[in-house]
């Protein structure tokens, strides 16, 4: 394992301090455990509705206390202990600052996506752990996000590695924390008028 | 050194210099700091003037914006300072730098509210920003086109047909700042942008004297012979 692997964290974050703390607890679940099966499915799931820009659906499964947060990766020395930049983020998202992007997008005027970009987010590399509560799983992924727009500019891809953590809620598996760790510092898009 | 071209987007606001401030969410201890720390040209150009800055560039590159989104569920505005560089890379490619800016004697709570309101309007996922650089790539795309390359553009907003400007510029007691100020729309700032920019590519460049660092003949450190003559007429 890569002991110079820094983990996002929410308590990094001058916006975090809403965030759930908890923690994966033991190894990776095996691939036909039910409960790794159970985030998985989610997953793919949330992918569908991401590609297909149905935010309002993605808000349903979005935790009142969702803090989802991509903080700017920064080039270090090996040892330095940190990769990220203090205090800029890409995204550091509470569930009212979501509510705002997405009610942006359903207006008239978000020029940037009409017309819409064509996306296609593909998850994989996903790991389930268990954490301390009963109603609460951490899982892992991979995501690589195929993006483009019109005819002529070119399209682009943006690879993340992200760490979830869904909580059961009335019966229903939701996201209460989304760490992003982008694989690019300077991101190759125009923009990101979109999620990961 | 030259000349710094300034450009002002300034919205006024009710009340004195206290209320303005406070009314676009500066609490009152970052307030009284403003008081003591601003120059007696700059406390009237909110106080009496009316005017609050907005956005506003600085020849060639650079520019600040300042705007009071809502941050919560509430009616509470914070106000938050973005300072940009737009770093030509190519004829049609652009890097743009941002940073977020907030007074380091802050409350930490304002601090992290103003970064909030940064993050959501500018930088990469910002909303303002997103249809912004679309309107920047739309017009670089629009300027190689056929109509571009047959019309002159049209850059008058302001000017009477005889060239004088619509409305006269605001009196020392209308307008505190330094330079030229107008209220309303118009291009001045965009003509003179241009004119000065026009003015750089035209006149032969400047022979830079050499600078010295910390020498017995420079040992306050990195100067030239004209930095010297500035800071003597600033004084």
């Amino acid at each position: 394992m890569n002991a110079n692997h820094i983990r996002v964290d929410s308590r990094k974050s001058p916006l975090g301090a809403h965030a759930s703390t908890t923690s994966r607890v033991g190894a990776s679940l095996a691939f036909d455990d039910t409960w790794h099966l159970t985030a998985h499915k989610w997953l793919v799931d949330e992918a569908y509705l991401l590609d297909a820009q149905d935010y309002t659906s993605w808000l349903k499964v979005l935790t009142e206390d969702i803090h989802y947060f991509m903080p700017v990766k920064v080039t270090t020395a090996l040892g330095s202990g940190y990769d990220t930049a203090p205090g800029m983020a890409h995204f550091d998202e509470n569930m009212y600052s979501l509510r705002q992007r997405v009610a942006r997008f359903a207006t008239e005027h978000a020029w940037t996506e009409d017309p819409p970009s064509r996306l296609r987010h593909f998850v994989t590399n996903v790991r389930t752990f268990t954490t301390d509560r009963d109603d609460e799983l951490i899982v892992e992924s991979a995501v690589l996000l195929f993006r483009s727009r019109g005819d002529v500019a070119e399209s682009a891809l943006v690879s993340a590695g992200r760490e979830d953590l869904l909580r059961q809620c009335d019966g229903e598996w939701k996201l209460a924390r989304r760490l992003i760790d982008a694989d690019e510092s300077v991101i190759r898009m125009q923009n990101l008028a979109i999620f990961l | 050194m030259g000349r710094t071209r300034w450009r002002h987007d300034v919205q006024a606001a009710p009340g004195n210099l206290e209320e303005r401030l406070r009314y676009v969410g500066y609490p009152d201890e970052m307030i009284e700091r403003m008081k003591t720390m601003w120059s007696k040209e700059q406390l009237p150009l909110i106080g009496d003037n009316g005017f609050m800055i907005s956005a506003a560039s600085a020849f060639p590159n650079l520019s600040f914006v300042h705007n009071w989104p809502k941050v919560e569920d509430s009616e509470d505005v914070i106000p938050f300072i973005s300072i940009r560089q737009w770093q030509a890379i190519s004829e049609d490619e652009t890097e743009v730098l941002s940073w977020f800016a907030v007074d380091k004697e802050a409350p930490e709570e304002f601090k992290a509210l103003s970064y909030k309101a940064y993050l959501m309007c500018f930088g990469s996922s910002g909303m303002f920003e997103q249809d912004d650089v679309e309107n920047w790539v739309s017009l670089t795309t629009t300027a190689a086109g056929s109509m571009a390359r047959r019309l002159l553009l049209n850059n008058r907003m302001g000017l009477l047909s005889d060239n004088r400007p619509v409305v006269p510029a605001l009196t020392d007691n209308e307008f505190s700042g330094p330079g030229v100020a107008r209220i309303g729309y118009g291009e001045y700032n965009q003509r003179f942008l241009l004119a000065d920019w026009a003015d750089h590519l035209e006149r032969p460049a400047a022979t830079q004297p050499p600078v010295e660092v910390g020498t017995p003949d420079s040992p306050r450190g990195a100067t030239t012979g004209e930095d010297d003559e500035l800071a003597e007429a600033s004084r």
